[in-house]
């Protein structure tokens, strides 16, 4: 028998790191509400059992607000677990409790795992576990997920849970709501008893009426009947209540019986005094100096990412790559005999196009640390607080700034992390701004280029950033007075307390996120690189041929043309633009093979010095400005194309980055030329 | 008088909340509804760090002015 068990809590509550302990695997958890955006699934690791675990989306309530709420409670509704797993914060009990109330509505079983006993053991609090589980009528467990404890007995009563779920008759269910509201509710579940056929809780259906919920009222079909009912209850409701809003004074109800609940099982200190949590708030959201902090925080993590710690990986990568490995295979390859051009796609071609990548990994997997770093604290969630004036100005909150952040790493998880933004629009908006800020596959091509043009101008570099920021907040001007109109949504964050992040969970985050990239590496850098080599090497006929005479030289020559008022229309940039969608760091490792060295860095004297050959110092910028604006690499694409959930919005977006790449660098290069520069 | 009148540090209980509707909902899932005690631990150029049944909530300066507090 197949159980299925969805895990169901707060944002931060520790789900994901239940989860985890659950299942054995390594999902990302951080320390802001919002870290898992979509679903997971895993299996009950040891257990005889066949036990499904679907880790959700924090939510607060069950009146979905963000994408990611619709998305959790769709789930329990459509999909019905045979248990949800609730998990509770016990530092928050209180209010982690109000989703509770709704969860114990829908009629599924539910187990309380109440969550950081740790902590509220170190906060001298008390709980009461069994007048708990008295008060709420449902099984209590609880757990230290962090360390594994009660994970166990969770499983175990949850299964019991399951298994004696379709035998349990119906219980009375606990009265939570005042009189008036029950008999209101009573009264409504009768008729969607008899009238409705949706495979829902009548009762769960009856309150939700109540608090006028748009969604159940499109997917039941309400009868007129129905519907003059629940106006009738409504009305009554507010009469009773000195026409207060009904929304509101069920909300209330649920409140006050959580507090009582809380007053019976839960022992508090009364202290009054600030946490070190606020203490640290007190300084780091401070309104002078939080700016400042900010800035010199992403100061030190740039500095160290890329130019010392980062610097220094380079070379030893160059080496490992191109001496150890390269020269190891070249050896052995010549000493099998093996024909030139195997060979020549072997060293040049793969190793040649992979090298160039693999050289930024250590430089990026830093990066990662540092932003895991800052996720896992609890700061990122307050660098969304203090960016939020700054990011209103044109049309964002400070909401979007995450995605932004996560993007300087890789677009792909900035894009998915817009989730979290509840109105649609500052989402798309988010999702069209977050490319234009430098990812890290875009380094290789910069660096490249700077190597090889602007070796002695040290300001090009964070030009580049400025100059990708610069185009985000115009465009984000653009679009908040054009297509998507209209004030970014009200900012409301839950800023969880700061935490000392563990070393493994940094580690671990850090690896999922630098895992990508070199499974890029692997996989669509190494297959493009041996691709481009042979369409380099051979010409239709399949003779092995001069570049220039090549397959690959007929194809650039054909789009050539189109970016040659940007300067380099030379067939070899052409092909690079063009390589550039499958990943960024093709760019380097196209440019690499098509100039005939089997080089890993970027640079390398000898790329540089042929590089030259294709490239003005202007045509260069202006290249280096296409790349920066032009539509990202497929995988981000993808991204883009899930979180719209339109292929118009997608063509939109990316027709309006490539366009306004192609512009910007025609202006660059003609304006330029105009002057006298390059 | 509106949260933004309060001062930091010093507590006050919510007495109306104006905000419109799908962003009032929110709210009640944070807490924040009449009746409940609450305090202003930051502020940035109008926006909010408010605590609210034990927890730390940001709220923009907007949603700051409609709700009302009484000391």
């Amino acid at each position: 028998m197949q159980y299925t068990f969805a895990l169901v809590g707060n944002p931060n509550s520790g789900k994901t790191t239940l989860f985890n302990e659950i299942t054995g695997s390594t999902q990302h958890v951080g320390n802001w509400p919002g870290v898992t955006v979509e679903k997971k699934e895993g299996k009950v690791k040891k257990h005889k059992e066949n036990i499904k675990i679907i880790d959700l989306p924090g939510i607060y309530s069950l009146s979905p607000y963000s994408l990611e709420e619709v998305l959790a409670r769709d789930y329990i509704v459509d999909q019905k677990p045979d248990v949800i797993i609730n998990i509770v914060e016990g530092t928050n009990i209180e209010r982690n409790l109000y989703l509770t109330t709704q969860l114990m509505e829908f009629g599924v079983p539910v187990i309380v795992a109440l969550n950081m006993m740790d902590a509220v053991k170190t906060r001298g609090e008390e709980i009461d576990i069994l007048q708990l589980e008295k008060s709420l009528n449902l099984p209590v467990v609880p757990t230290i997920a962090t360390k594994g404890k009660g994970v166990n007995e969770l499983i175990e009563k949850a299964l019991v849970l399951a298994q004696t779920a379709s035998a349990k008759t119906e219980e009375a269910p606990v009265k939570k709501f005042d009189e008036l509201i029950e008999k209101s509710i009573t009264q409504l579940e009768n008729l969607v008893t008899k009238e409705l056929t949706l495979d829902y809780n009548p009762r769960w259906v009856a309150v939700k009426l109540l608090e006028d919920d748009m969604d159940i009222k499109e997917k039941a079909d309400i009868s007129v009947n129905l519907n003059n009912e629940v106006i009738m209850c409504r009305e009554r409701i507010q009469k009773g209540y000195n026409n207060d809003d009904v929304e509101t004074v069920i909300a209330d109800n649920r409140y006050k019986f959580i507090s009582n609940v809380i007053s019976k099982s839960v022992k508090k200190k009364s202290s009054r005094t600030l946490s070190t949590s606020d203490k640290i708030d007190k300084i780091v959201t401070n309104r002078i100096l939080a700016l400042p902090i900010f800035l010199a925080i992403m100061w030190v993590v740039y500095y160290v990412s890329i130019s010392t710690l980062g610097d220094y990986t380079i070379g030893w990568v160059e080496w490992l790559i191109g001496d150890v490995i390269g020269g190891t295979i070249s050896e052995w390859l010549v000493g099998a005999g093996a024909a030139d051009w195997l060979h020549g796609l072997v060293i040049d071609g793969i190793i040649g196009g992979i090298g160039g990548v693999m050289v930024f990994v250590p430089q990026l997997m830093i990066l990662f640390f540092f932003i895991s770093l800052l996720e896992d604290s609890g700061y990122m969630a307050r660098v969304a607080f203090i960016m939020d004036r700054i990011f209103r100005k044109f049309g964002l909150s400070g909401k979007s700034f995450i995605p932004m952040l996560i993007g300087t790493g890789c677009s792909v998880p900035g894009i998915m992390a817009t989730r979290t933004i509840e109105n649609e629009k500052d989402r798309r908006m988010t999702i069209i701004l977050t490319p234009f800020i430098p990812c890290g596959a875009k380094w290789p091509v910069f660096a490249m280029f700077i190597a090889a043009f602007f070796a002695d101008k040290a300001w090009i570099a964070p030009a580049i950033y400025i100059i990708g920021i610069g185009i985000a907040i115009l465009s984000g001007l653009l679009l908040k007075s054009t297509v998507l109109k209209g004030e970014a949504a009200p900012f409301v964050m839950e800023l969880p307390e700061y935490r000392l992040p563990k070393l493994k969970g940094t580690l671990i985050h850090m690896w999922d996120r630098g895992k990508a990239f070199m499974i890029k590496a692997g996989t669509i850098i190494f297959i493009a690189s041996g691709v481009i080599w042979l369409l380099q090497s051979f010409d239709a006929s399949f003779s092995m041929v001069e570049a220039e005479n090549s397959m690959l030289a007929s194809i650039g020559r054909v789009i050539a043309p189109i970016f040659s008022p940007l300067g380099f229309g030379e067939w070899r940039a052409a092909v690079a633009t063009v390589t550039g969608l499958l990943a960024k760091e093709v760019v380097v490792a196209t440019l690499g093979i098509l100039h005939g060295i089997g080089e890993v860095a970027e640079d390398d004297p000898s790329l540089i010095s042929s590089i030259t050959q294709s490239f003005s110092t202007l045509s260069a910028f202006s290249f280096m400005i296409f790349t920066l604006i032009a539509a990202p690499c497929f995988a981000a694409i993808g991204a883009m194309k899930r979180e719209f959930n339109s292929w118009k919005w997608t063509f939109l977006t990316l027709g309006y980055q490539t366009g306004l790449a192609w512009i910007l660098g025609t202006l660059v290069f003609q304006i330029g030329s105009i002057i006298g520069l390059g | 008088m509106p949260l933004t009148m309060l001062s930091i540090g010093k507590e006050a209980k919510i007495n109306v909340c104006r905000v419109a509707d799908t962003t009032r909902k929110y709210l009640e899932g944070l807490g924040i509804i009449p009746g409940v005690s609450i305090s202003v631990i930051s502020e940035i150029s109008g926006n909010l760090i408010i605590s609210i049944k034990g927890s730390r909530i940001a709220i923009s300066q907007g949603i700051a002015q409609q709700l009302m507090v009484d000391e």
